[in-house]
């Protein structure tokens, strides 16, 4: 029984095998090369099922989905002699797998050789470019530049650059130590600005304020003569009123006044005469 | 929202896809799972991945049938059996089932035929059509300048990604998340080929290129909400351009600061503001005091003056009143009148006073008066002549 199974097994895995290599698939996002021995017979670029000759015709798969290459980070030099850090990164597809395949062949050699195109393209461009122009809305039309410049040699591997976009651009270590000095520096003289018209206004106003203050007492005191002085024209108003009515008798009365207040007894020594009215009576009482 | 962290769109996969810089929270290698490798480009191969026992089974039955007439009748009805069985269960294969935040997406021998809406599917079989199941709904989260540690939420900064330059030369910390989800399934798996890596630098080179075009005061303060709108917009019109199939959500900025550097120099700027405004308070008070102070005296010295005259007046008043008093009362008597007053008030002038009574025809050689004669006075002054 075994023995008859043999044959029958063997034609049949022989002709598993036949179909197994008449048919390949290609991917959704695949493109594929068919080789017969080293020759190119064609390109597919459909996905789904497809015929080649078993055994004799090979393929090769090729990515067609949008890809990317990294240049890392290096200090280029802009125009003015400035230097900055650059990191950009480009993307790219297989457009023509062919060619691809007979300039590059692998994927692995295209990253390494994309990568160094796009530095010496990002050095030519950058080099024109001051820095200024990288931070403003010309910063697009720098990268254009550069994707155009870099699909000018990436057309000859059957590559199509979509796009360069410019990642990081800083500033290299010693420049960065010269701009946060002066970052510094600009602040420092924003907060002692403030501080002196802080000061100057503090001043003008108390200032003001004192000025304002001697005013008001001066005028003050102005007012205070003048009132006194009414006080003084009045008093003498009224009592000049009264003497009129007998000036006489009032300088009389009044001196009388003066005498009391003004001589004081433990201050006065009187040499009186006899003649004096005083002692009028001393010389003649009444009656004689 | 979850993380794309543990199921990218095509399901968990055993590995982590092998890149340069990779982001906190990335789905695996799509096409892991189901064991389609993205071939590198030109490594050549020779035809569709080794096949799986369904296509052998297919062959056995194809198989079987040529065989029958060779096969005695036992061996052969257990054959069909188990061969059919086999062939049954490859049928019930296609069945799947597409949860609700998933998309299925069929791929005929490798071509894109058709999606599937969420529910129970089927398709044909392997070899003849597989599926894709990516989640398409959920919003999957992008760190750029930091990191967020797992166990707390803890960040940590990363300078390379964060420091920026801005317009005016100066430099700038910003630290942002990207939140995206999948707008269009088939560009999303069929265009790019990592398309999270592409969000993240296409995110970081907007968001430069946006600080670059604003000031460092403006960005720290007033500009932030306007720079992270600009920063949506630009970039989704750029993943547009890539026809990555995503959408930007938002766009968070989690820091926007100044370098470590150069903290201390803006926060003297803040001081100085402060101090400023002290300052102009000092002054405030100043004259808050002075004025109501100096209004003060003016007052106090109008009063006195007031004072003085009210005062002075009533004096007057009472003199006049007096004298007019005593004019009255004397009016009949003016002579007697004058007379007694001179006497009453010489009389007090006089009383306690030191005297002395000298004649004037023979007082002529008394005076002047020596001094050193004159009797005692009660004060130690001595008195001055009349």
């Amino acid at each position: 029984m075994n023995k008859r199974w043999l044959p029958t097994a063997a034609i049949v895995i022989a002709a598993f095998l036949v179909i197994d290599s008449a048919f390949f698939t290609v991917l959704q996002p695949q493109q594929a090369i068919v080789f017969q021995f080293r020759d190119v017979v064609r390109v597919v670029e459909s996905p789904g099922l497809h015929f080649k000759v078993p055994f004799i015709q090979s393929v090769d798969f090729f990515d067609k989905r949008v890809l990317s290459v990294d240049a890392p980070s290096q200090e280029i030099m802009l125009a003015e002699q400035k230097p900055l850090e650059v990191d950009a990164f480009a993307r790219y597809r297989i457009v023509d797998p062919l060619l691809f395949f007979q300039r590059l062949r692998y994927e692995r050699i295209a990253y390494d050789r994309l990568g160094s195109l796009l530095n010496a393209t990002m050095r030519s461009v950058l080099g024109t470019v001051k820095t200024a122009t990288l931070l403003s809305p010309e910063r697009v039309a720098v990268m254009a530049k550069i994707r155009d410049q870099l699909n000018a040699e990436a057309k000859d591997f059957g590559i199509e650059i979509v796009d360069v976009r410019i990642r990081r651009t800083d500033l290299p270590q010693k420049t960065s130590e010269a701009v946060f000095a002066r970052m510094r520096s600009q602040r420092e003289q924003e907060a002692a600005q403030l501080r002196a018209r802080g000061q100057q206004e503090a001043l003008e106003t108390t200032s003001d304020a004192d000025r304002q203050a001697t005013v008001i007492i001066a005028e003050a005191q102005g007012k205070a003569e003048q009132i006194k002085g009414e006080g003084d024209s009045k008093a003498l108003e009224i009592v000049g009123e009264a003497a009129a009515r007998d000036p006489s008798f009032f300088s009389f009365w009044r001196s009388l006044a003066a005498y009391k207040e003004g001589l004081k007894p433990e201050t006065t020594t009187y040499i009186l005469s006899p003649d004096s009215d005083f002692l009028r009576a001393f010389r003649a009482p009444p009656g004689k | 929202m979850t993380n794309g962290d543990q199921e990218g769109p095509w399901g968990p996969s055993g590995k982590k896809k092998p890149g340069p810089e990779s982001s906190s929270q990335e789905p695996g290698n799509p096409w892991a799972r189901k064991g389609w490798n993205p071939r590198e480009s030109g490594n050549g191969s020779d035809g569709p991945p080794a096949m799986p026992p369904p296509e052998f089974e297919e062959f056995l039955r194809k198989l079987k049938a040529w065989l029958g007439p060779h096969l005695p009748r036992e061996r052969r009805n257990l054959l069909f059996l188990v061969l059919g069985v086999m062939a049954a269960l490859w049928l019930l294969s296609g069945f799947y089932l597409v949860a609700a935040d998933q998309n299925g997406v069929v791929m005929r021998f490798g071509a894109y035929t058709r999606t599937e809406m969420p529910g129970l599917r089927y398709h044909l079989s392997y070899p003849i059509e597989e599926v894709l199941l990516p989640v398409v709904t959920a919003q999957n989260e992008i760190s750029i300048g930091f990191r967020r540690a797992r166990s707390n939420d803890e960040t940590r900064g990363i300078p390379e990604e964060s420091m920026m330059l801005t317009q005016d030369e100066n430099v700038i910390n910003v630290e942002f998340t990207v939140f995206w989800r999948i707008s269009d399934v088939i560009q999303y798996l069929f265009e790019i080929r990592d398309p999270q890596q592409t969000i993240k630098k296409a995110a970081e080179s907007v968001m430069r290129e946006v600080i670059g075009q604003n000031k460092l005061q403006f960005a720290l303060t007033d500009g932030r909400s306007q720079i992270a709108e600009e920063t949506r917009t630009r970039l989704q019109e750029l993943l547009d351009d890539y026809h990555a199939g995503v959408v930007i959500s938002q766009i968070n900025l989690q820091t926007v600061s100044v370098p470590d550097e150069v903290k201390a120099a803006f926060q003297d700027v803040i001081n100085a503001r402060l101090d400023q405004e002290r300052f102009q308070n000092q002054a405030a008070a100043h004259v808050n005091k002075v004025i109501p102070d100096a209004k003060g005296q003016a007052a106090q010295m109008l009063q006195q003056a007031m004072a003085y005259r009210d005062q002075k007046i009533a004096l007057a008043k009472g003199e006049a009143e007096r004298f007019r008093e005593v004019l009255t009362a004397s009016a009949g008597a003016r002579d007697v009148t004058t007379r007694r007053l001179y006497l009453e008030n010489m009389e007090s002038i006089l009383a306690k006073a030191p005297k002395v009574v000298v004649d004037k025809e023979s007082g002529v050689t008394f005076l002047p008066y020596p001094v050193r004669n004159l009797p005692p006075s009660p004060s130690s002054k001595e008195g001055g002549q009349p």
